[in-house]
């Protein structure tokens, strides 16, 4: 009476609980996608609920914390008064007096900081924010001199150093009161501390146990500094000239750029008919790349693994060291070579050897770079020839490590090779590689190296694709091209490094925690 | 014991920070000149590198009142101007560059405008096409803003002259007769290269394109109309040379001399850059000819093509702008530019080398100048001419091109034109 298939997934829900455990993998994998389905909407709506939650408390913090702040001003004495203008008179006064002076000489730097560098960049920064006008105020200009003969040039505003050192000086506005709010809370609970009758904790011992029970803070201080320096601030200033109209014609410093608010936004989502085309063309094309260039890998890698690992095989390690000689090669070398062996030409005699090769025996004529659909296929066939043996090795890894007991009751208990695959091989694998996985996938959103080396995106088509796009282009390749092609045009190539992040944190945010290995990490053997 | 390796690890990350801060400054700092030395920075291609050196150093003998310092970097005169671009401000004193490039690079503020007595002495000894490869219109003014050093960027016919006769290679379908009646074929990259591709668009003196710039020399209006019905004439000429098999449209530079190598090569548009491959097969049989004529409409029509200059530039944030713009004056001078010639065998822009016995004898430079009479300039191409140009004929090698409707031909064309047209 079981319906088959899909249809059965969706008719008993009773049936649905009891038979899970009787169904087929796929049946499981349709049923898992179906259960997915159907609660998107409540993990959507959870989603969000969540997010305004964490808005919500982040704000009542922000609320809270203001109330403390005039609350600790009124109830203090006058030293706590003090340190709100001076940072570190409460320490200096009670006994602390070089963390005192610590935060006074933060305090002296901050003010110094702000008048001769930050501010002027700041008030640069929101001059033309507000009525979208220029970021800076005085443009180069070139004079001619006469005594030298020649033109010269004043330099004037550089737009994107406005908006870079804009950055790190809102950044170092936030630093520094989180800096003031803990020397004032500090100030007040030192005050509570003596009117208590007890004593300030020695300077000395607070610096020791920097050393001890603190350490993580040295420790970790120089990576997030260098997190902040070289992620954080460039990450931002990308960012933020996504809302500018930054390209070859406002070129820094001899331009100034004017803030667009979401203009660019909307030249690929509305305004433009044939850029919103090419936009979904390319982000259609980087799925359907990114999913085969991750399962074929994955699969082929594992079959392989499985191959070269089963009873018998002679030579295991000759077998592993031959599929690890194609990772020895530099990738760009090796995909240039085989880039010039599938190129077709006007006769067979110009064509690549694969080419070639191919025509001679199938009879089948590729068209690497001129058709767009045999060029899709080559490069992931292409891709597989590269990626198989990475997956191979880590497979092997795995493989070797599934305990053979478990092997060994199964045959006992009569199941055959698919069904040990299927029972315990793939669990097992996927368990483990489960976040690997999607780190391959993102990996392969935003794999420049396979397309640019292989096809150079390559072949366009006129009717389809605009702005530079072509068949085979990534989004990240055609964000290259953009972005340092001869337009250069930053803005655009700002979106769409935007929406990669935003498509790559999605994804892997969703299904990282929908992953076994993140449900079920306590009951890994 | 734990912390104590922590701390060196930390320690050691520390000096990978610093060291990797020293790099940045050393690579940003800019090359200013101290005391009485003056230090000029000089990228020139990787070919070029001895004989820049002897220029500037006898540069440098013609000056004996200053002592310079030459920096020089390699860097090919097609990716100079990107280089450029990177970072302008630190970038070369003096860089040769295609002319192709110059808004660009005058958009970035990375070229100096040349004025005064530079300019005069520029203008009067180098041809006025040159010129006007350096030059922009702004505000309604002519401002020149680099030297011309070659004029040579273009292409023309090569062919083996014991295949072919001076009579034969006067139109494309008499050469493509005689090729396919040897089973061997005409090598002409129209497929995937808007600049060759050009030349066919170019030969209807009716089809054009237009850009108007603005100030700031942004494309404020682009017009077009290769959709036109004469466009669509010019269209079915290419299918109908695309379904010719002595045809070979899908080639490159690697290509064309492997199939004159393997001998299936018989003619072949290409450049000045693959003279020496080409006489290295062909020897004495290596014969230089103008495009051929082709039909179109139903008409022989000459073929045109585009025609562009390389040019010396003087970087607009140099800290030496005086010294260098003299400097780059005396590389594309008279006595240069012979030099350029007999070294390196380039076609010269000034009017005396034009006429010296020696450029006149040389057979492929005497095509190219011929040439340079009647092809178009480089310059004031649409920003988004190349990437359409390049697809317009991909459907020809894709499919048989015979079964391409004319009304496929003209969705093309108008799919270019939507893509130029601002």
């Amino acid at each position: 009476m079981r319906p088959a298939g899909l249809l059965y997934l969706y008719t008993d829900k009773l049936m649905e609980k009891n038979n899970y455990f009787l169904m087929n993998p796929f049946q499981k994998f349709f049923h898992k996608a179906g259960v997915a389905i159907k609660n998107f909407p409540s993990a959507f709506v959870g989603f969000f609920a969540m997010l305004f939650r964490g808005i919500g408390r982040f704000f009542v913090g922000i609320c809270k914390g203001i109330v403390d702040y005039f609350r600790g001003f009124v109830k203090g004495n006058a030293l706590t008064k003090g340190s709100y203008a001076i940072m570190g008179l409460g320490h200096m006064g009670r006994g602390q007096a070089a963390k005192g002076f610590i935060y006074l000489v933060i305090e002296v730097m901050f003010v110094l900081y702000m008048v001769f560098f930050g501010a002027p960049y700041l008030g640069k920064f929101f001059y033309g924010f507000f009525n979208g006008g220029t970021v800076g105020i005085t443009e180069t200009a070139d004079f001619w001199n006469d005594d030298l003969g020649i033109y010269e040039k004043v330099v004037g505003d550089n737009s994107f150093k406005i908006i870079l050192y804009g950055i790190l000086t809102i950044f170092m506005i936030f630093f520094f009161l989180a800096i003031y709010l803990r020397s004032l809370k500090e100030s007040r609970e030192l005050e509570v501390l003596i009117r208590d009758g007890k004593k300030a904790v020695a300077f000395r011992k607070e610096a020791e146990a920097l050393l001890n029970e603190k350490f993580h803070i040295p420790l970790l201080s120089l990576p997030m500094l260098g997190l902040f320096v070289f992620t954080v601030v460039p990450l931002v200033t990308m960012i933020i000239i996504a809302f500018t109209n930054y390209d070859a014609s406002k070129e820094v410093p001899q331009h100034l750029f004017s803030w667009v608010g979401l203009e660019n936004f909307r030249e690929i989502f509305g305004g433009n008919g044939a850029l919103n085309g090419t936009f979904l063309r390319v982000l259609g094309w980087t799925l359907v790349w990114a999913f085969f260039a991750t399962f074929t890998n994955y699969f082929g890698g594992m079959i392989v693994a499985l191959l070269i690992n089963k009873k018998g095989i002679k030579c295991k390690k000759l077998f592993r060291t031959i599929f690890v000689m194609t990772i020895a090669v530099p990738q760009f070398v090796s995909l240039m070579i085989v880039s010039k062996m599938l190129t077709a030409g006007d006769s067979m005699e110009m064509s690549g050897i694969i080419t070639q090769l191919l025509y001679k025996i199938f009879g089948f004529q590729l068209k690497f770079g001129i058709n767009i659909t045999h060029t899709r296929i080559a490069i992931i066939l292409v891709n597989m020839w590269i990626g198989i043996p990475y997956s191979m090795l880590i497979c092997s890894g795995i493989l070797m490590n599934i305990p053979a007991d478990l092997y060994e009751s199964a045959r006992i208990d009569g199941a055959g090779p698919v069904k040990t695959f299927m029972k315990i091989t793939l669990p097992y694998m996927l368990f483990v590689t489960g976040p690997y996985l999607i780190t391959t996938f993102i990996g392969n959103i935003n794999n420049f190296n396979v397309i640019f080396l292989l096809s150079g995106g390559g072949p366009g088509d006129l009717l389809k694709y605009s702005d530079g796009a072509k068949g085979t282009d990534l989004l990240i390749t055609w964000l290259y091209k953009l972005s340092l092609g001869i337009d250069r045009n930053y803005k655009l190539a700002s979106v769409i490094g935007i929406l990669v992040f935003i498509i790559s944190a999605t994804f892997s945010l969703l299904v990282y925690n929908k992953s076994s290995a993140v449900k079920k990490e306590d009951q890994f053997q | 014991m734990k912390k104590t390796i922590a701390i060196i690890a930390l320690l050691a990350l520390a000096c990978c920070f610093a060291f990797a801060g020293g790099d940045e400054e050393q690579a940003s700092a800019p090359a200013a000149a101290s005391g009485e030395k003056i230090t000029l920075t000089v990228w020139a291609s990787q070919e070029d590198q001895a004989m820049i050196k002897e220029m500037c150093n006898a540069y440098a003998a013609a000056n004996p009142g200053k002592t310079y310092k030459f920096l020089y970097g390699v860097q090919s005169e097609s990716d100079a101007a990107d280089k450029v671009l990177n970072d302008p401000e630190s970038g070369p004193d003096v860089f040769a560059f295609a002319s192709d490039q110059i808004n660009k690079l005058i958009q970035a503020g990375a070229l100096a405008r040349v004025g005064g007595a530079i300019l005069e002495d520029i203008k009067a000894s180098n041809s006025a096409e040159s010129i006007d490869a350096a030059t922009v219109t702004i505000g309604g003014e002519e401002r020149t803003y680099a030297f011309p050093m070659t004029g040579d960027n273009t292409y023309f016919l090569y062919y083996d002259s014991s295949k072919l006769s001076a009579e034969d290679v006067k139109s494309l379908d008499k050469m493509l007769a005689v090729a396919a009646a040897s089973g061997k074929q005409v090598a002409f990259k129209l497929y995937d290269d808007g600049w060759y591709l050009s030349s066919f668009f170019f030969a209807d003196p009716d089809l054009y394109y237009k850009v108007t710039y603005s100030d700031d020399l942004t494309e404020s209006s682009v017009t077009i109309n290769y959709d036109s019905a004469d466009g669509l004439e010019v269209m079915k000429a290419l299918r109908s040379y695309f379904a010719n098999p002595a045809l070979s449209a899908n080639v490159d530079d690697s290509k064309i001399i492997a199939g004159i190598q393997s001998g299936t090569i018989i003619a072949a548009v290409s450049g000045t850059w693959n003279k020496t491959a080409i006489q290295d097969v062909w020897g004495a049989n290596m014969a230089v000819t103008v495009l051929p004529t082709a039909t179109i409409g139903g008409k022989q029509i000459q073929l045109n093509g585009f025609f562009g200059y390389k040019l010396i530039g003087v970087n607009g944030y140099s800290q030496n702008k005086a010294e260098a713009l003299k400097l780059a004056q005396w590389l594309t001078n008279e006595q240069n530019q012979l030099i350029r010639f007999q070294v390196r065998g380039f076609g010269p822009t000034n009017k005396l080398v034009k006429e010296n016995k020696e450029v006149k004898n040389d057979s492929v430079i005497s095509v190219v100048l011929k040439q340079a009479e009647y092809f178009r300039t480089q310059k004031g191409v649409p920003g988004a001419y190349w990437t359409p140009m390049a697809s317009l004929t991909k459907q020809f090698v894709d499919v048989d091109p015979m079964s391409l409707a004319d009304s496929d031909l003209q969705a093309l064309l108008d799919s270019l034109c939507a893509q130029v047209r601002k």
